[in-house]
């Protein structure tokens, strides 16, 4: 090939890069006129992602914290979806004045996934000292499963997180050999996830055009309104389906200490940083804890493991699952909408109790 | 092989050549998996569906499958082909409007066309030759041509994989083309070669016989994605019979959307050619399209690998 013919192709190249990068601009400027995303103001919902430009919990968690970086006294509610959906953002926001609720909950989480997420937002809030700010931690023996069983690639050590994923997922980070690494930091991904707005913005287009084909023909969890989620009941060949379902999700008859050594480490590492640590013990419905193993082994496992943490001041355990009753629950680890005063009261309660500054109006 | 000097249209053409192949690997092969992934599940398992819901569900994954093989395979080729422009070379073409065959021989002269004509050189003709010269009669020479395509596909289906479902894709393709054989033998025979040739230009004989091609292709194509094992449970539950009704289903849905695709390209579609379109609309068209990539890549969040690799 000649020097001409190099030159040629060249600038036909950067005609190509030109255009490229006209179009992504263009797209760039609609996008955010289009499907903005929340101000810097709002606090976080995981529960109502679906609303957001972001869709699910995860992109909301890592690109739409921006919510996290305001000023003031926080309480971050962290644990998987029976956390989403029991400790609403909004009635516990109504309950408590002179604090900001975030809700950090994500579907099928582990507490290594819960620990990202603190993580996540630690480099939001953006200081070594946490003091002011509570964290709750929604826990139930699901939340215990371990890396291996949960995670696709079968292995405790090499795992990619649906936090991860996001990580991942414009580049942002890579897979290190210590973890991720990579050009944009964990507190600068909200800001960054501009420039792939677009992106993000589309994606969520496509999933509102093609939302009616793919409940067609694709197997997805059911998405339950308010009025189903308070009248609907399980029966008992649901109940048995679900019972084996939970099985075939924990993989192994018991659990092990791993996630709870990840757990007795979470609540250290936030405590040491000045932050309240409430660890709230979630129900399941009486014939779920009866008909499988985890929940007893659950109970043995928890207790040992406020036995070692009992001992810090900031930490407290709060146990809800006196609120077993099956007929408050939808389905197998679900509270209706009807009956989750308890579990906003219980949760209110205690946070009255830890608060530092009583600004309560109840 | 010496290259050509480059000339702005010509690059500015390859380039167009190796962005629509990005864009048959990135989006649409990659969104047929996506689909084909989220619909083969409720084949098997927990999750399986039943009865005609099984045929028809196996239906959009065969024909998912087929989609997305092609898109990728000829994706590909339209990279390495582009790239290989812009170096100044020229490749050969593997792919010629293989949907548009009108049955399985002309589908192996659309197809992989490297492989065919590798096939043909190397292991139909020499077999062909070394039967006529056994049995040197005029009659027997039909014979001998049906004959010798069954064992030829039948070893380029079986050269595809080690297993033993790669033995039934072999033997699915020989009966296929030896089959498109005896059809041609017997209606030349039975209505001469020049009322046999109006038969083939007839519209509805022709979108039957494209339609039953790529139907059969597709149905052939389950190799590559059950195994011997899943093919004997899928047959034990929709039967003879669900085969049958899939063929037809595949072959019907094939045809129909072969005469709407051609009548739209009749109707609105301008063959878009990139050398001589305004530089703002060519370019513009491309970077459209590399965006797209972008995100759907970002979107199914998965790799699209060469899916020939595997065979």
């Amino acid at each position: 090939m000649q020097l001409s013919d190099l030159k040629t192709v060249l600038g036909q190249l950067l005609l190509l890069l030109f255009s490229f990068l006209t179009l992504s601009c263009v797209l760039l400027i609609v996008s955010l006129l289009v499907l903005p995303p929340p101000d810097r103001a709002a606090p976080i919902d995981t529960f109502r992602a679906e609303n957001t430009v972001y869709t699910t919990s995860p992109r909301q968690i890592y690109y739409g914290r921006k919510g996290l970086r305001a000023e003031g006294e926080k309480v971050i509610l962290l644990g998987s979806s029976n956390t989403q959906v029991g400790f609403d953002r909004q009635l516990l926001a109504d309950r408590i004045d002179g604090v900001t609720f975030h809700n950090l909950g994500i579907g099928d989480a582990n507490m290594t996934e819960i620990a990202q997420i603190a993580d996540l937002a630690r480099a939001s809030i953006g200081q070594e000292n946490l003091e002011g700010h509570i964290f709750v931690i929604g826990i139930w023996y699901a939340t215990f499963i371990e890396n291996a069983n949960l995670w696709s690639s079968g292995d405790a050590a090499v795992f990619e997180t649906d936090i991860d994923r996001e990580r991942f997922r414009y580049g942002f980070q890579r897979a290190g050999a210590n973890g991720p690494e990579g050009l944009i930091s964990d507190r600068d991904a909200d800001y960054a996830a501009i420039a792939v707005h677009p992106f993000i913005a589309l994606e969520k287009a496509m999933r509102l055009v093609t939302a009616d084909l793919r409940s067609l023909f694709f197997v997805r969890p059911p998405n339950f309104d308010t009025e189903v989620r308070n009248t609907m009941v399980y029966s008992d060949l649901q109940k048995s389906q679900a019972l084996a379902y939970r099985r075939r999700y924990m993989t192994s008859d018991a659990l092990t200490g791993e996630q709870y050594a990840v757990l007795d480490a979470l609540v250290r590492s936030l405590t040491d940083a000045g932050a309240q640590v409430i660890v709230a013990d979630l129900p399941i419905p009486i014939w779920h804890a009866q008909g499988i193993p985890y929940d007893a082994d659950h109970s043995d496992r928890i207790a040992q493991t406020r036995a070692g943490l009992d001992e810090i001041a900031a930490f407290t355990y709060l146990d809800l699952r006196q609120l077993n009753t099956a007929d408050s629950f939808y389905d197998d680890a679900h509270v209706r909408p009807r009956d989750i005063g308890p579990w906003i009261d219980g949760l209110a309660n205690h946070i009255q109790t830890i608060r530092p500054a009583q600004n309560s109006n109840q | 092989m010496a290259p050509m000097p480059a000339e702005p249209m010509a690059v500015r053409a390859a380039l167009g050549r190796v962005t629509v192949g990005y864009g048959k690997v990135l989006i649409l092969s990659a969104s047929a998996l996506y689909i084909f992934d989220n619909i083969v599940p409720q084949l098997f398992g927990a999750e399986a569906v039943a009865g005609y819901k099984l045929v028809f569900f196996y239906c959009i994954a065969a024909a998912v499958y087929t989609f997305y093989l092609y898109m990728n395979f000829a994706g590909y080729m339209d990279i390495v082909i582009g790239i290989a422009r812009l170096a100044g070379l020229e490749l050969p073409e593997n792919f010629n409007k293989p949907f548009a065959s009108r049955g399985m021989i002309e589908f192996w002269s659309r197809w992989h066309m490297t492989l065919s004509n590798w096939s043909k050189q190397y292991s139909f003709i020499p077999i062909m030759r070394a039967l006529m010269t056994r049995w040197p009669s005029k009659a027997a020479a039909p014979v001998i041509g049906i004959f010798t395509y069954f064992v030829v596909f039948m070893i380029l289906g079986a050269w595809h994989g080690s297993t033993p479902i790669f033995v039934v894709y072999g033997f699915v393709l020989g009966l296929g083309v030896s089959l498109n054989k005896l059809w041609q033998v017997v209606l030349s025979a039975k209505l001469g070669h020049k009322s046999f040739r109006a038969l083939s230009a007839n519209p509805i004989y022709t979108y039957t016989a494209r339609g039953l091609t790529i139907g059969y292709f597709a149905i052939a194509l389950t190799a590559f994605w059950l195994d011997l094992g899943d093919v004997i449970e899928l047959t034990g539950r929709i039967h003879v019979t669900g085969w049958i009704l899939a063929l037809i289903v595949l072959s019907v849905g094939w045809a129909v959307a072969a005469m709407g695709l051609d009548l739209l390209s009749k109707l609105f579609a301008r063959p878009m050619a990139w050398d001589t379109a305004p530089a703002g609309l060519a370019f513009g068209a491309m970077a459209a399209i590399l965006y797209t990539c972008v995100t759907a890549q970002t979107i199914l969040n998965k790799g699209a690998g060469f899916v020939y690799a595997a065979f």
